[in-house]
């Protein structure tokens, strides 16, 4: 069943998209995507389009017509934009600029689905379910995609013949990651309302809009989740499911929204844009029951590798779309490079194996940071590691050895932080770098990645 | 302890967005609307810790997200170690 038809099944809905921006039926969003439907028959579309209900009329326009959809996100950088429309063999762009330069292959280029052409010669029908193609977060390297079917997207989504009107899922993510696309899946296939707050306002307008809009189903990271509660209405969230992912959950957090939203049923989501979703919890405590690695929900595998957590679930592909670089070994598992700790019954996340450094959400290698700091004229070596922090979960911090003796530390560790500024996202910069004699250097010559409390 | 965190908020203010007006606080003020967001929290976080000594947030056994200026202030004082 394509996006289109599923919709089609709830054309009497009274609203299903509100937002700063307006409101639409589902006859609204069927109807502008009818016209475009025909014009992306065959294609491999790339769709890079801000807002996210144009974002959704596209989805619904492309779905079942063209052979693949790639999304990505507003943000990335002109460079990345053209790898991976390359990676995808994207034939047709909607919302991005590629110019002349980045754009050897001559993808065709559109600001909006109005201005796509209709197509000359009939093309030939596609009888292939369409592919999803979904981004990474792009962290060292650039970004990879990953192929997803529409299916596998909303497997563990429930759908609903009849609209709910009561349930109105409030959107906080990126729409074209896979956070937030699941969120748009999610209410589109239960017929729920979706409210959509413009990208470009402070959280806590967001959440006041959210409470204007009766917002009941909620999705967002645990560092999200902190900062919703300290907004001024977010008690008036009249909550009935809590979703986190992205992260680890604490204690405090969970405790939190237990209290504050004493209706609301909290769900935590183990998924990645590799594998989709692999599992949930509802108890509302941090970690997930051992039991899982014996006979885990869903019909995936866990199993722990070396205190790592693995992962197997069929329908995941075994190499990033338009590269050989592999995402499962020969038999399916997933590495998810997730160290995990059994205490009792219970399985609890301890961070990341490869010294990723989990900033609200955000991915950080500290390769690359130590990389930048290295560059620094004043410094010899580095060593870039997580520190823990009640707000954002971990920060990124730096231990640094300077090229000569250092009179003012402080000095120098602004100095260090305001260069790297310019250059990376804020939450890529150290928030303390502190001087030491020496790096901590492994048995294998690497830098200790063990983890630093 | 009002004076030493606005202070330091209005140095990681300045760090975080260095071409806007730091704003004035008073005890009604919202965090998240003085144009610092969740990433800067965090980092005033970590600066008082570095340099008032403590951290409230880890400290507290009660959970707590201030909403105010003036919560947040009252928060590190209960907390302060005696």
């Amino acid at each position: 069943m394509t996006l289109f038809e599923v919709l089609s099944s709830f054309r009497d809905q009274e609203v299903l998209v509100s937002g700063d921006s307006g409101e639409w039926t589902a006859q609204d969003l069927l109807s502008r995507a009818e016209l475009h439907r025909s014009k992306l028959s065959g294609r491999r579309v790339a769709i890079q389009l801000a807002d996210p209900t144009d974002g959704i009329v596209a989805l619904l326009a492309a779905d079942g017509q063209a052979e693949a959809i790639t999304l990505l996100p507003p943000t990335l950088s002109k460079e990345t934009l053209q790898v991976l429309s390359e990676q995808s063999e994207s034939d047709l762009l909607i919302g991005g600029p590629l110019d002349s330069e980045s754009n050897p292959k001559k993808i065709e280029c559109y600001t909006s689905l109005d201005l796509v052409p209709e197509q000359t010669a009939d093309p030939d029908k596609n009888a292939q379910p369409t592919k999803w193609n979904l981004a990474t977060s792009g962290t060292t390297k650039s970004p990879r995609l990953v192929s997803h079917s529409l299916a596998g997207l909303t497997r563990t989504t429930k759908r609903k013949e009849e609209p709910s009107a009561d349930n109105r899922w409030g959107l906080l993510y990126d729409y074209t990651r896979f956070a937030g696309l699941q969120v748009v899946l999610q209410s589109l296939f239960s017929a729920s309302s979706l409210i959509v707050p413009s990208p470009h306002v402070s959280l806590a307008e967001k959440i006041a809009l959210l409470v204007g809009e009766a917002c009941t189903h909620l999705s967002a990271t645990p560092s999200l989740w902190r900062a919703i509660v300290m907004t001024p209405c977010a008690r008036d969230l009249p909550l009935r499911q809590i979703t986190l992912g992205g992260e680890i959950a604490d204690v405090r957090i969970l405790s939190t929204l237990k209290e504050m939203y004493p209706n609301a049923r909290i769900t935590q989501i183990y998924a990645s844009t590799e594998t989709g979703v692999g599992f949930s919890v509802n108890d509302g405590l941090p970690g997930f029951p051992a039991s899982y690695l014996q006979d885990a929900p869903n019909g995936i595998g866990l199993r722990l590798f070396d205190g790592r957590l693995q992962i197997k679930k069929t329908e995941v592909k075994r190499a990033y779309v338009g590269t050989s670089e592999r995402i499962s070994d020969e038999e399916g598992w997933i590495n998810t490079c997730d160290d995990v700790e059994i205490i009792g019954d219970r399985v609890f996340f301890l961070g990341r194996a490869n010294g990723v450094i989990n900033v609200g959400g955000n991915k950080v290698h500290p390769e690359e940071i130590e990389s930048l700091l290295c560059d620094h004229p004043l410094v010899r070596s580095a060593r870039v590691f997580g520190k823990p922090n009640p707000i954002m979960g971990t920060l990124v911090a730096a231990e640094v050895v300077p090229n000569e003796e250092i009179n003012d530390e402080r000095l120098f560790s602004e100095k260090l932080k305001n260069d790297l500024r310019g250059s990376v996202p804020a939450f890529k910069v150290p928030v303390s770098v502190t001087v030491v004699d020496q790096i901590e250097i492994t048995s294998t010559g690497k830098i200790s990645r063990a983890k630093t409390k | 302890m009002k004076e030493a965190i606005t202070k330091i908020f209005a140095q990681v203010f300045t760090e975080q967005r260095p071409d806007t007006e730091i704003p004035v606080l008073d005890d009604t003020t919202v965090l998240l609307e003085t144009g610092l967001d969740s990433l800067g929290f965090a980092i005033l976080v970590v600066k008082l810790e570095e340099e008032l000594g403590f951290d409230p947030f880890t400290i507290s056994s009660q959970a707590y997200y201030p909403t105010t200026f003036g919560d947040f202030v009252t928060f590190y004082e209960a907390n302060k170690p005696t």
